[in-house]
């Protein structure tokens, strides 16, 4: 799977944030995503997700054009934003239950506690998301993009707030899911996470998308 | 359905939990008729023509109050993105979240007449003024739901619902206003099934449209 973004724009009042980017995302592959303070990370994420509008640009997924929001393709995309999208009134297994029943994945009260398992959040089900730590919300955000199986996973600074265990068992997630052959983009400042798995990297600079190998990013 | 109840759930449950939105419109509403009760002195036939008025600017003020409270999860946590990928059909959002506020106001409302019958000493309590108030509170949520989640987004949101929806709502109070009085003066139905017939019409006509323009009143 393939997909090819081209002719990407995007303004916010005089700051052009996006220039014409152009730039294809291979599944299978784990990429970075690069990029100052304020360079369009996020933006190109939300894009991508189809949560903001563009102001130019088309998608192509295997040379046939796509809209990200279009019902059918929406629910093929999974996002970890900078907030963790979850509901702070409800229990983690709620939250879950509740994103389960909105994509009608139909997974289970078991599959759910697996889930939640795998994210290290098993013995806190049943608590109040509310009084989560940040590293806790994280680790339920990333339960709550797998739930779907996406094939394409959009994170942004995925491992914000989580500890040693947790960042180790978000790297375990990525290589799982690069594994399923989803295509993964990941901004990032820290490389020493995402750089042991990274097989490439796209930097967000002036506006345009460049796209940069391992090795050049590492040196 | 499965989403659409999903969606409903969620609201229901978090509002059990942190009462948010029915504790400040229940403290306000019986603050207020209490202030009513004090400052008017009615007769069993002023009680007729002006019953409907307070109970509904009650319902309307409180529920205005709780509204604007309504997309708040959505908003703290950015999860009109959530909902924006994950809902099958954007329109469920706005049904459901019309729904939970309908229900909200609908518990007002009930609330509301058993504690305006006793302190008033006159009863509310037939059948077709309960319906007329459900109608009501149908119509209204259908708007104010729409309105509260284009005001959402807005950093004069507080401000920016009352001065959108209360001339919006024009039609809804007069018809409400019109037809509980002819109500609760024993009119025959005739006499003012027409403001009905505006009532649903009204609530009708506004899920529609809402439920279809909704996905570009959230996003951005």
């Amino acid at each position: 799977m393939k997909l090819e973004v081209r002719g990407l724009s995007k303004r916010f009042g005089k700051t052009k944030v996006l220039n014409s980017a152009e730039f294809s995302l291979q599944s299978g592959e784990i990429i970075g995503l690069l990029g100052k303070n304020g360079a369009g990370k996020t933006t190109l994420l939300r894009l991508l997700a189809g949560v903001s509008r563009a102001e130019s640009g088309v998608f192509y997924l295997d040379g046939q054009p796509w809209h990200a929001s279009k019902n059918e393709n929406r629910r093929m995309i999974a996002m970890l934003a900078h907030q963790p999208w979850l509901y702070e009134n409800l229990t983690a297994i709620e939250n879950l239950r509740f994103y389960d029943q909105l994509y009608h994945c139909q997974l289970g009260e078991t599959a759910l506690r697996q889930l939640l398992a795998k994210v290290g959040l098993e013995a806190n089900a049943r608590q109040v998301v509310r009084g989560f730590s940040r590293g806790m919300k994280q680790r339920l955000a990333i339960a709550r993009c797998l739930l779907h199986q996406p094939k394409i996973l959009l994170m942004d600074e995925p491992f914000t707030g989580l500890d040693d265990d947790g960042s180790q068992m978000l790297l375990q997630v990525l290589q799982e899911e690069r594994a399923k052959d989803h295509i993964i983009l990941a901004s990032t400042h820290e490389l020493s996470q995402l750089g042991t798995i990274a097989d490439g990297y796209l930097r967000v600079e002036a506006g345009k998308v460049l796209a940069e190998s391992p090795t050049e990013v590492l040196a | 359905m499965a989403s659409l109840w999903a969606l409903i759930k969620k609201d229901l449950i978090q509002e059990w939990r942190s009462k948010d939105i029915i504790s400040a419109m229940l403290a306000f509403a019986v603050l207020t008729l209490f202030i009513f009760n004090y400052a008017l002195s009615l007769s069993p036939q002023a009680q007729a023509s002006i019953a409907t008025g307070i109970v509904w600017v009650l319902v309307v003020f409180a529920g205005t109050l709780g509204i604007n409270r309504s997309f708040s999860a959505e908003q703290d946590q950015d999860c009109f993105d959530a909902l924006l990928l994950g809902a099958p059909d954007l329109s469920l959002v706005y049904l459901a979240k019309m729904l939970s506020n309908f229900l909200i106001m609908a518990l007002l409302a009930l609330f509301l007449l058993p504690v305006y019958s006793l302190l008033y000493n006159y009863s509310l309590f037939n059948g077709l003024f309960v319906g007329l108030i459900l109608l009501g509170a149908w119509a209204y949520s259908a708007m104010a739901t729409l309105l509260a989640g284009l005001s959402v987004q807005t950093r004069m949101r507080d401000m920016l619902l009352p001065v959108l929806l209360f001339p919006l709502l024009m039609p809804v109070n007069i018809a409400v206003v019109k037809a509980g009085a002819g109500i609760l003066e024993g009119l025959p139905f005739a006499d003012f099934s027409i403001w009905f017939t505006l009532l649903a019409a009204y609530a009708v006509i506004i899920t529609t449209i809402s439920s279809m323009v909704f996905e570009y009143v959230i996003k951005e």
